[in-house]
């Protein structure tokens, strides 16, 4: 609600401010009024999810180009155009104001039915389609997977991971197949927007094979990481997630729980600070004991991060229980400098560049517009040939004067003078 | 959303509407300028709900654009109303109607 009312008021203002603008008899004051139709239309940006836009708007537009304007009123005195303004009293141009409004008008309704009946919210932006990864964190060693019939990943060893592929909808069976042993298939279904991890786990020679899904979206406050967790633990054991600085040594419990449970093959989701943190994954049901620690362990932001808890195998039948962390760079938040940075330098480097260029060329042609030939002063043209005193002894030793008068003497043309107010 | 994407597009309809009887109706050349850079202000804006309405970024970075260039057109524009200035003392544009001097 408040939103609404914003919006309304900015609205007004910068409508209000755009008709005196126009009806302004001094331009100062017209190009003030434009400086505040442009800071409420950066208003509006703000409102509309794009800060970065919002502040080059005040920087450049009513920063840069106003002052530009105001500079060159104050430069040709035009300030009081208006008093002088004898208005269209051409006879040819009579015909402008009926017209010009009538156009006006005409403009608005039609443009204003359209919007009003035209429905633009009832359509949805479309999703990208669903994509896929496969994950290793099983001890079959390298695994070749197929999704319908596509081989997505060969030979991928342990702890890593592969690109996402898209995939078109429908129904695609996902075989694993390890260098030993026999495939493991499930069943993978895309889903626009959604992004799914193939995950491989467990100890053994067939691994398990699970499908966990990853949410890419931004996270709700700037500044934090997001990590998926999957619990692939080989002995089917529930974990908690806990602070592992944050144990009462009188209760040997651990005060700060951050997640209570995650049951085995399942995954959850947290949006944590960036940052190190201190992790320790604990059995829910003995809390004493310790599964997984992760000490000093970073997420950065901008990262989004799965990690996979699984085990590995070591000789003489030992192992140990390790995460996999898979980390991918997150997209940035919509509309901040980070993001349009991001599109500008990959995506719209060409066009960047080519602006950069067409400034430089307008700073250019303003000065070679603006270049006036600076002629010498008349007076060093005026000056005498000879001096004074010496055309004195010059005379006394010829007898007869010497005259300037019949010497050719330049035009003499009219001094400069200082601009005028228009007339 | 609270406020529909319709609010700002008719918003930026009516802004466009003001600067193109600006551009029509003043004699003013600065004042036409001025004019011009409210209609480019007002496709900012319809640019902007736009991309907030689809989810992409493309219509925020034309909009950046479109700052650039508006900012280097009024630079080219104002040093021709100066050098206009300098031989005709005077820049109502029923004036300037003819490409002479």
């Amino acid at each position: 609600m408040t939103e609404l009312w914003l919006f309304i008021i900015v609205g007004a203002l910068a409508v209000a401010a755009a008709v005196m603008m126009l009806l302004s008899e001094n331009a100062i004051h017209s190009a003030l009024f434009l400086i505040v139709t442009m800071v409420s239309i950066a208003v509006l940006f703000l409102m509309l999810n794009s800060p970065f836009l919002a502040m080059i708007q005040i920087t450049v537009y009513a920063g840069a180009i106003m002052v530009l304007f105001i500079f060159v009123i104050m430069l040709l005195g035009a300030e009081k155009l208006g008093l002088a303004d004898p208005g269209p009293i051409k006879s040819r141009f009579r015909w402008f104001t009926p017209v010009a409004l009538a156009l006006a008008l005409a403009l608005l309704f039609t443009a204003g039915i359209s919007t009003l009946q035209g429905n633009i919210d009832e359509k949805t932006p479309p999703l990208a389609p669903g994509e896929v990864r496969v994950v290793n964190a099983s001890n079959s060693g390298p695994l070749d997977v197929y999704v319908g019939s596509r081989l997505i990943a060969s030979s991928l060893p342990f702890g890593a991971a592969t690109e996402f592929t898209n995939f078109e909808a429908g129904q695609y069976i996902v075989s694993v197949r390890p260098v030993s042993g026999r495939e493991v298939t499930t069943t993978y279904l895309p889903a626009d927007g959604m992004f799914t991890n193939i995950v491989a786990y467990g100890s053994g020679e067939m691994p398990q094979v699970a499908l966990v899904e990853q949410n890419f979206a931004a996270v709700a406050r700037d500044g934090d990481t997001r990590v998926t967790i999957f619990n692939g633990i080989g002995s089917a054991a529930a974990v908690s997630l806990v602070d592992s600085r944050s144990l009462d040594t009188n209760t040997d419990q651990y005060v700060n729980t951050i997640i209570t449970s995650i049951p085995a093959s399942t995954s959850a989701s947290i949006d944590t600070p960036s940052g190190e943190v201190n992790w320790r994954f604990i059995d829910t049901t003995s809390p004493s004991n310790t599964l997984v620690d992760l000490t000093a362990q970073p997420f950065t932001t901008h990262q989004n991060s799965l990690l996979v808890l699984t085990d590995q195998e070591r000789g003489d039948n030992a192992s140990r229980l390790l995460p996999v962390i898979i980390s991918t760079t997150a997209l940035p938040e919509f509309g901040s400098p980070r993001s349009i940075g991001f599109s500008l330098l990959t995506q719209f480097l060409l066009p960047f560049q080519v602006l950069g260029l067409l400034l430089l060329a307008g700073m250019v042609g303003v000065i070679v517009i603006t270049h006036r030939e600076m002629r010498p002063s008349r007076k060093i043209q005026q000056r005498r040939k000879v001096s004074r005193s010496l055309t004195n002894v010059i005379s006394a030793q010829v007898g007869q004067d010497v005259s300037e008068e019949d010497l050719p003497q330049l035009p003499q043309p009219e001094p400069d003078t200082e601009p005028e107010p228009a007339s | 959303m609270a406020v529909q994407t319709e609010s700002y597009i008719m918003l930026s309809i009516v802004l466009f509407t003001l600067g193109a009887m600006g551009v029509l109706l003043r004699r003013n050349a600065i004042l036409v300028f001025m004019s011009i850079e409210l209609m480019l202000n007002a496709a900012n804006l319809a640019l902007v709900a736009f991309a907030r309405h689809w989810g992409g970024e493309t219509g925020q970075l034309f909009v950046f654009f479109i700052i650039t260039v508006a900012a280097s057109e009024v630079a080219i524009g104002l040093a021709l109303i100066v050098t206009i200035f300098r031989t005709k003392r005077s820049i109502n544009i029923d004036d300037l109607h003819e490409m002479k001097g």
